[in-house]
């Protein structure tokens, strides 16, 4: 049955034409430049808006000025994590090492913007809610996004890691996308503690494009930020391998 | 504990956080390429 499947996934030319794994690598690889000047003039002006040009709100007070920090890190978790899944998927049926490559750096990004969500909604909740943490639905599909990323960094953290390691790395991480979905409508499925979206790409955001707008940066930022990352960590790899060519030869 | 106090420090932790694993990366990366051009230099010699 495998074998068919594979046969089958094989005779599927088209696909390889429309998306080619290697060729998403090398263009990734080279847009650090364009990243890495990106991303401190996003993040600066990202954090001088959110803590200087916005009004704080007027229920909540300066406390939800962390709102800028919280909301665009959980999107690039998500978002990144929906990636790697997808990458993962990739690695497992058509078993391209390069993208395997990307996979590794992006488990440790993610995992950056995770506990950068987790912490910042902690501190805002001890202060609007009075509480550090409650086993909420939103909050706890959270907690287990964060549990299987560390067991991911885990299984595949280190350079030169064996197949079979890296092959269930890949399984875990395309399991792991189940738990997006369960995330994202938490709030709207179960009662929760935590807040509903106020921003939808299917409907106009509920809330003002003066907030929007750092938040937008603030996003920008850490999606260069990540892009940066995935380019250092694919670069390096291509020159581990050219050197121990080199080495070898 | 001034609430402004408390904004301005997760701000100040969270952008070191990206700095901190952005510039390892950068050095990690730049150690990489230390080293492969020591490799390359090492052949050229030896074929010189």
């Amino acid at each position: 049955m495998l074998s068919l499947d594979r046969d089958y996934v094989n005779q599927l030319p088209l696909l390889f034409r429309l998306f080619k794994p290697q060729q998403l690598v090398l263009t990734l690889a080279k847009m650090h430049t364009v990243s890495s000047v990106l991303m401190p003039i996003a993040l600066g002006l990202g954090c001088l808006w959110s803590l200087f040009f916005v009004d704080a709100d007027s229920m909540q007070g300066e406390i939800s000025r962390l709102m800028y920090l919280h909301v665009p890190a959980a999107w690039c978790a998500l978002g990144g994590y929906a990636v790697l899944g997808v990458f993962s998927f990739i690695c497992l049926v058509w078993r391209t090492p390069t993208l395997s490559i990307v996979t590794q750096v992006l488990t440790r990004v993610v995992q950056t913007f995770i506990l950068i969500t987790l912490a910042t909604g902690m501190i805002w909740g001890k202060f609007s809610w009075g509480t550090w943490w409650v086993w909420d639905a939103r909050l706890t599909s959270m907690f287990i996004l964060l549990m299987m990323n560390t067991g991911l960094l885990h299984l595949m953290g280190e350079p030169g890691l064996p197949v079979d390691r890296l092959r269930a790395a890949h399984i875990v991480s395309v399991v792991g996308l189940v738990n997006l979905p369960i995330i994202h409508f938490s709030v709207e499925w179960w009662q929760t503690l935590h807040q509903i979206s106020s921003f939808s790409l299917s409907k106009t955001p509920t809330i003002e494009w003066q907030m929007l707008l750092p938040m937008f940066l603030m996003f920008v930022g850490f999606a260069s930020y990540s892009v940066s990352m995935v380019s250092l960590g694919v670069r390096g790899a291509m020159l581990r391998v050219r050197t121990y060519k080199l080495e070898a030869a | 504990m001034s609430l402004s106090l408390v904004v301005w420090g997760t701000f100040v932790l969270a952008m070191a956080t990206l700095c901190v694993t952005y510039l390892r990366a950068l050095n990690r990366f730049r150690k990489r390429q230390k080293v492969y051009q020591k490799t390359v230099n090492e052949r050229r010699h030896e074929r010189s």
